[in-house]
C-alpha cells in the first residue's frame, strides 16, 4: 500500500473484495458509499435532480461489483480510491443527466428555430492541424469558455500562473496571425509545445 | 486579467472551423479516446476514467498528461467531467441507510468467498457428524431398553424360553 493511502484505501482490502467476499463488500459499501454519494450530490444537486442520487448510486456500485471486472478495472497503482470513485461517479451522473434532458418532437420545434444561420463559408478560412496546441486549446477553453481566471486554471492544470498566461499569450498571436489572414501562422507547432 | 473581447471571438472563430473532436491517442500511448458513458468498450470508458483520476491524482509522467489534456481540449463534455470530479474531490456526504441497504443488497449477489465456503463446509459436516452420533446413541439406547423387557418378560412367563422354542420345533 502506497504511503499516501487515503483512509478509504487503508480501510478496503481489495484483493478480498476481488475474491468476492460478501462481508468485504458490505463495508466497501459502507465505507465507499459517502464519497461516490457526494460526486453525485455535487453533479445532480444543481440541475434539481438531487431525488435521483438514490438511484444514481445503485448504478454505480452494479458497475463495481461485477464479478468479471471488479471495481471496474481500479488499479492502485495508478490513482487513489477515492479519486477514482469520484470521478466514476461524477460520470454516471453526468450520463444520467444527459438521458434525463427532455428532447423535444421535432413537429413542436417553431420553424425559425429549424431555420440554419448564414455563416461564412468553411472553405474560406482554413484551420490547419495543429495551429494550436492542445495545451493551448486547453488553456483557452478554460479562460474563455469556463471563464476562469489565471490562478485558477493553473491551479486546475497543475502549473504556474505565469505558464498559462505565456500559453494565452501565444495562442493569441498564432490566431490573430491567422485569421487576420495577412500573416503566416509560421510552422506549426509541436504538441509538446506550450 | 488577459481576457479581452476580441481574443475571445478570436477563439469562437477557431472553434467554429476546428469542431470539438477527440483527438487520436498520442504515438506509443494509450491515450484517453472515448467519450465517458458514450460509445466505446467499457472497459475502454473504464480505462479513460482511471487515467483521468491518475490526472487529478497527479501520478502521471509528461506524456501521459499532454495525452489527457489532449482529451480534455478536445471535447467540452470532458472538461465537464474533469472540473466537475475535481471540485468533489476529497468531500463525503451522509449515506442514507436505505440507499446503503439498496447497494449493499446489490452486492450481495457476489459470488462467496473461498472462507465463507470452508465455513459452510464446516458447519454441513458438524451436523452430518452430530446427527450420526446422535442416530448411533439412541439405537443403542434402544437395544438396550429392549433387552431388559425381553428379560422382564421371560421371567414373568409370558415369553417362550429360546432352548423350549427349539425343543418343541
Amino acid at each position: 500500500m502506497r504511503p499516501d493511502a487515503t483512509p478509504l484505501e487503508r480501510a478496503v482490502d481489495l484483493t478480498r473484495l476481488a475474491s468476492g467476499d460478501k462481508i468485504e463488500w458490505d463495508r466497501f459499501v459502507r465505507r465507499a458509499g459517502p464519497v461516490i454519494y457526494a460526486a453525485l450530490l455535487r453533479r445532480l444537486a444543481p440541475a434539481g435532480a438531487a431525488a435521483d442520487a438514490d438511484d444514481v448510486a445503485q448504478e454505480v456500485f452494479l458497475r463495481l461489483c461485477k464479478p468479471d471486472r471488479p471495481l471496474a478495472g481500479y488499479d492502485p497503482a495508478r490513482a487513489s480510491l477515492s479519486t477514482f470513485l469520484t470521478v466514476l461517479a461524477t460520470s454516471a451522473a453526468i450520463d444520467h443527466l444527459r438521458r434525463r434532458r427532455p428532447v423535444d418532437p421535432l413537429d413542436s420545434v417553431p420553424e425559425e428555430r429549424l431555420a440554419v444561420a448564414a455563416r461564412e463559408p468553411v472553405g474560406r478560412v482554413q484551420v490547419p492541424d495543429g495551429l494550436l496546441t492542445q495545451r493551448q486549446r486547453l488553456v483557452l477553453a478554460l479562460i474563455y469558455d469556463r471563464e476562469m481566471e489565471v490562478a485558477e486554471a493553473a491551479e486546475f492544470l497543475g502549473v504556474n500562473p505565469q505558464t498559462i498566461r505565456s500559453t494565452h499569450h501565444k495562442a493569441m498571436l498564432r490566431l490573430r496571425a491567422h485569421f487576420a489572414g495577412d500573416a503566416s501562422p509560421g510552422p506549426l507547432v509541436s504538441q509538446n509545445e506550450v | 486579467m488577459i481576457r479581452s473581447d476580441d481574443d475571445k471571438t478570436l477563439w469562437q472563430r477557431f472553434k467554429e472551423h476546428v469542431p470539438a473532436s477527440d483527438p487520436s491517442p498520442a504515438p506509443g500511448r494509450e491515450g484517453p479516446s472515448a467519450q465517458a458513458g458514450e460509445g466505446g468498450p467499457v472497459g475502454e470508458e473504464e480505462a479513460n476514467l482511471l487515467r483521468l483520476a491518475a490526472w487529478i491524482d497527479d501520478r502521471l509522467d509528461e506524456g501521459e498528461r499532454e495525452a489527457v489534456e489532449a482529451w480534455l481540449a478536445a471535447d467540452p463534455r470532458h472538461l465537464d467531467l474533469a472540473l466537475s470530479a475535481l471540485s468533489a474531490r476529497g468531500l463525503v456526504a451522509p449515506w442514507p441507510r436505505h440507499t446503503q441497504a439498496r447497494a449493499a443488497d446489490l452486492v450481495a449477489p457476489v459470488r462467496p468467498s473461498r472462507h465463507m465456503l470452508a465455513a459452510a463446509a464446516a458447519v454441513v459436516l458438524i451436523v452430518a457428524l452430530g446427527g450420526f452420533e446422535m442416530g448411533r446413541a439412541g439405537s443403542q439406547w434402544l437395544e438396550g431398553a429392549g433387552a431388559v423387557e425381553v428379560d422382564l418378560a421371560r421371567e414373568l412367563g409370558l415369553v417362550p424360553d429360546p432352548d423350549l422354542v427349539e425343543t418343541l420345533l
